[in-house]
């Protein structure tokens, strides 16, 4: 059985049989629907091809800039600023350790001025001592002449009349004596005021001379530790942070490469360009063959086993287009209610 | 308090110092630059190998000793301090000031 054709579609026959017109309306079908895909096709492709470029190339430009910031990092994490001066982190442990030597010099200093003070107090402490002694004799002559005195006094007494003028010389000794023996007692209240005073600036040299300096010098180890564990840490992130940079870096040459590769669009398009041509070379051969053809139409039987080759629809009905076979079968209604019309994506 | 003994040989003094060295020890210690100034001592030795602990005083007693050496044209060597002690002349640049020999 013939398929119906459509209006303006006729083929004359020119002498050849009715398989081989069939056959050779079929194969110009066919050539009309690569015509008309393969453009559609190369859109497709250069489209997608643009796009993905475009990613790529805005992928390279951030793995480039992330390995430029990876940079910036390690630059960053070898210097520290302090102060507004910028300082190599390999230099804390000098800083540190100059200045814990100034505090502990400082503190040595203060222990040997006190040291000297210490030595001057003893010296006036054995001075001060000295004087005590002869406040001692005084008061120990003091208490003779006392004596005497009262001894002239009893035997001013024995005198008489005659010895009234030596009484009262021997009385007035009195009183002397007992003035000295006030003022030595006074000086000796004062000599104790000056050793307690003396006693209680010792204690005081004593702080000020006595630090404990195992504190600065635990403090300059613990510093040192932390200094070299901070050295150490930084050294391995800057060691990671050069992986990670040389990564980024790779990265971005990867997908170079790969923008690179992308550039086989050019060669489909010549490819597809080709084969379009000649599908309309083609189709001039066989439309020159079958130029009066009007009334044969293609075989039906042969017709929908080209069709069945379709499994995209789309596809399928540029087929039917070109064709001109405005009908379908009820085979191929059922066909299309059954089709999916996936296009397998990756 | 630390045990401080001193010998006299010629012009050379030795001096041991043993145990804990700190402000305690003034009164003794003061013997041995009145030591340098009397008795004509060229040259003094300080034995530190049996010290185990020296505070600040200490060190500015033992600063006030080289001072009093130089004034009186003597020299002054440390000799053996041990593991803390080194860490302490070494924080307080006594190696810098001090004739120090192991």
């Amino acid at each position: 059985m013939m398929l119906q054709l459509a209006e303006g579609n006729r083929y004359d026959n020119h002498g050849l049989s009715e398989a081989s017109l069939s056959t050779l309306i079929l194969t110009d079908i066919g050539l009309a629907t690569c015509q008309k895909v393969f453009p559609d096709m190369a859109d497709m492709i250069n489209h997608n091809v643009g796009t993905l470029a475009g990613h790529f190339e805005s992928l390279a430009a951030n793995a480039s800039d992330q390995a430029k910031d990876v940079n910036t990092i390690i630059a960053m994490a070898e210097n520290m600023t302090v102060d507004g001066k910028i300082i190599d982190i390999s230099e804390f442990n000098t800083l540190f350790n100059q200045t814990i030597s100034n505090v502990i010099s400082k503190i040595l200093h203060v222990s040997e001025m006190a040291m000297e003070m210490t030595y001057a107090m003893d010296d006036a402490m054995e001075r001060l001592k000295l004087v005590d002694s002869n406040v001692n004799e005084i008061q120990q002559i003091t208490k003779q002449t006392n004596t005497l005195a009262m001894n002239a006094l009893i035997e001013a007494g024995r005198a008489g009349e005659s010895g009234r003028g030596f009484a009262v010389v021997a009385n007035e000794v009195r009183s002397v004596s007992s003035s000295i023996a006030q003022v030595s007692r006074s000086i000796r209240e004062r000599i104790d005021m000056i050793r307690d005073t003396m006693t209680g600036s010792y204690a005081r040299l004593r702080d000020l001379a006595t630090t404990d300096m195992s504190d600065n010098i635990m403090a300059k180890e613990k510093l040192e530790n932390l200094t070299d564990a901070l050295l150490d840490q930084n050294q391995q992130f800057k060691t990671i942070l050069q992986q990670s940079a040389s990564k980024s870096e790779a990265i971005a040459s990867s997908i170079t490469g790969l923008t690179i590769s992308l550039q086989f669009q050019d060669r489909i398009n010549q490819y597809l360009e080709n084969l379009e041509k000649m599908c309309a070379a083609l189709r001039e051969e066989v439309q020159a063959a079958d130029a009066d053809i009007v009334t044969i139409s293609p075989d039906e039987e042969a017709y929908y086993r080209v069709v069945e080759a379709f499994t995209l629809s789309e596809l399928r009905r540029v087929f039917e287009t070109c064709s001109g076979y405005s009908s379908s079968s009820p085979q191929e209604e059922e066909a299309q209610e059954t089709d999916t019309d996936d296009i397998e994506l990756f | 308090m630390a045990d401080i003994s001193s010998y006299q040989e010629d012009s050379t003094l030795l001096v041991v110092i043993s145990g804990t060295f700190n402000f305690e020890d003034n009164p003794q210690f003061r013997a041995i630059p009145r030591m340098v100034e009397e008795r004509k001592v060229n040259h003094v030795t300080i034995d530190l190998a049996q010290l185990k602990m020296i505070d600040s005083a200490a060190l500015g007693m033992l600063m006030m000793l080289r001072k009093r050496c130089d004034e009186f044209g003597a020299s002054l060597t440390l000799k053996n301090p041990q593991g803390g002690i080194q860490k302490i002349f070494e924080v307080s640049k006594f190696y810098e000031i001090f004739n120090i020999v192991s």
